[in-house]
């Protein structure tokens, strides 16, 4: 193998951990936030409505993904995509109103504050890898 | 299940959700403390001024060095990285590269015009893009109001554009607006160009009427120019905003969230997938029609 070829694939090692880092950050911020909830003494209720919900959202949109990914009808595959977007945003801006309802208004904010930070690091982070994401095209 | 019934069932299911919400929720009357117009205010955060110069460092300077910052990062890390057999990255900027270069400067402007001013046009789509991408991403510039973590306010999540502030479109426009006039003088000399404003073959009497109309539409441009980029963008935000909760913040109103929300995320998407490149791409073209038609053999 020449230096050149091992230097490739070593750049693309590199560049496939720091992809899988990327895609997952959220998810890695979403648990590094609990020892903070903890520490600044800010509510837990607020933690578990918007990890509970963040996570459940993350399985809805990888599944509906999957089955458009798998459909070949265009139809099916933007009903799909946009149904589960607005799905997912009633389901995180629901689970922030009923904790705000049902806890005190702290907790609504702190898990509405969490959901917006775990919505801005996952929405840079796609626009970072979703070019890597599309089939490239043939030459 | 017939497409219909589906549509009269989920509208039935918010109809009915909207009525639970304002059970829960009832109405709390109009919101008089909620500025939606805040929203855009710019609080001077580092304070600077020069003389009769306001310089202060704001949330607009904040979004337009993470503009520049994002544009040279994006090129330098795909130029230093170019393959004879590109991957999907490379790909998808040399897709980008050749919208600009053939399509934007190519089509509008002869080959030399478009030699000496793609970089510049270039420059103009890929920053103006990523001035409004990023202004989609909320970020914690909102300094009116603020949340405590560990003793500390910091600033609400909000989003802003640098574009969606008129100053920043504007000094753009006055950028090729001079840069056109300047290459249309030195390609016919200061006579020459003025007088290529009148269209060949008006008659003496019309050609007072015309050039004083020509004149009044060269300065409408830099309002066109500017304006259009502007108003599009402030206009998504604005819908952003206000269907993502101002107008229920504003009319004390929780129920109403339950049909404003599917709307936010609508015009969200719109103004990403759309909006945000459609306006990067009008404005770098009009920048290469006024350079192509000002240096234009027939003027």
């Amino acid at each position: 193998m020449t230096t050149h070829a091992l230097e490739t694939s070593k750049n693309a090692a590199e560049a496939g951990t720091g992809l899988t880092v990327l895609r997952y950050l959220d998810l890695l911020v979403l648990a590094l936030a609990l020892p903070l909830f903890v520490l600044a003494g800010l509510p837990l209720l607020g933690y578990a409505a918007a990890a509970a919900a963040w996570l459940v959202q993350r399985a809805i949109n990888a599944l509906a993904t999957r089955k458009a990914h798998a459909s070949e009808d265009p139809r099916a595959v933007v009903g799909l995509l946009a149904g589960s977007m607005i799905g997912r945003g009633y389901l995180v801006a629901g689970s922030i109103f009923a904790v705000g309802l049902a806890g005190a208004r702290e907790d609504g904010l702190a898990a509405a504050i969490l959901s917006i930070t775990l919505f801005t690091i996952y929405f840079s982070a796609q626009m970072v890898v979703r070019p890597f994401d599309q089939p490239s095209p043939r030459r | 299940m017939k497409t219909r019934t589906k549509a009269l069932l989920a509208f039935g299911g918010l109809v009915v959700l909207a009525v639970i919400v304002n059970l829960l929720v009832p109405s709390e009357g109009k919101n008089e403390e909620f500025q939606p117009q805040n929203e855009f205010k710019l609080d001077p955060w580092i304070p600077l001024e020069l003389g009769p110069f306001d310089m202060s460092i704001n949330k607009a300077v904040l979004y337009l060095v993470l503009a520049c910052a994002l544009t040279s990062a994006a090129m330098l890390y795909i130029a230093n990285r170019m393959q004879g057999r590109p991957n999907r990255v490379q790909t998808a900027v040399e897709a980008a590269y050749d919208l600009a270069r053939n399509q934007i400067s190519g089509s509008n402007m002869d080959s030399r015009m478009s030699l000496k001013w793609f970089p510049f046009v270039g420059t103009l789509f890929f920053f103006i893009l990523f001035s409004n991408m990023i202004g989609y991403v909320p970020l914690p510039t909102n300094s009116e109001h603020t949340f405590s973590l560990f003793g500390l306010e910091l600033p609400s999540f909000a989003i802003y554009a640098a574009t969606a502030n008129l100053s920043i479109p504007l000094m753009l426009t006055l950028m090729v607006w001079f840069a056109y006039h300047a290459e249309g003088v030195k390609a016919h000399g200061f006579v020459g160009y003025l007088k290529g404003w009148i269209p060949a073959g008006t008659p003496n009497r019309l050609k007072p009427v015309l050039f004083v109309i020509e004149v009044i539409s060269q300065f409408v441009r830099i309002v066109s120019l500017s304006v259009r980029l502007f108003a599009n963008i402030l206009a998504g935000h604005l819908l952003i905003l206000f269907m993502g909760g101002g107008l229920v913040v504003l009319l004390g109103l929780a129920a109403l969230g339950v049909f404003t929300l599917p709307l936010a995320i609508i015009f969200f998407m719109f103004e990403i997938v759309l909006i945000a490149g459609l306006q990067a791409f009008i404005f770098a073209t009009l920048t290469s029609i006024y350079l192509g038609a000002a240096t234009a053999e027939g003027h």
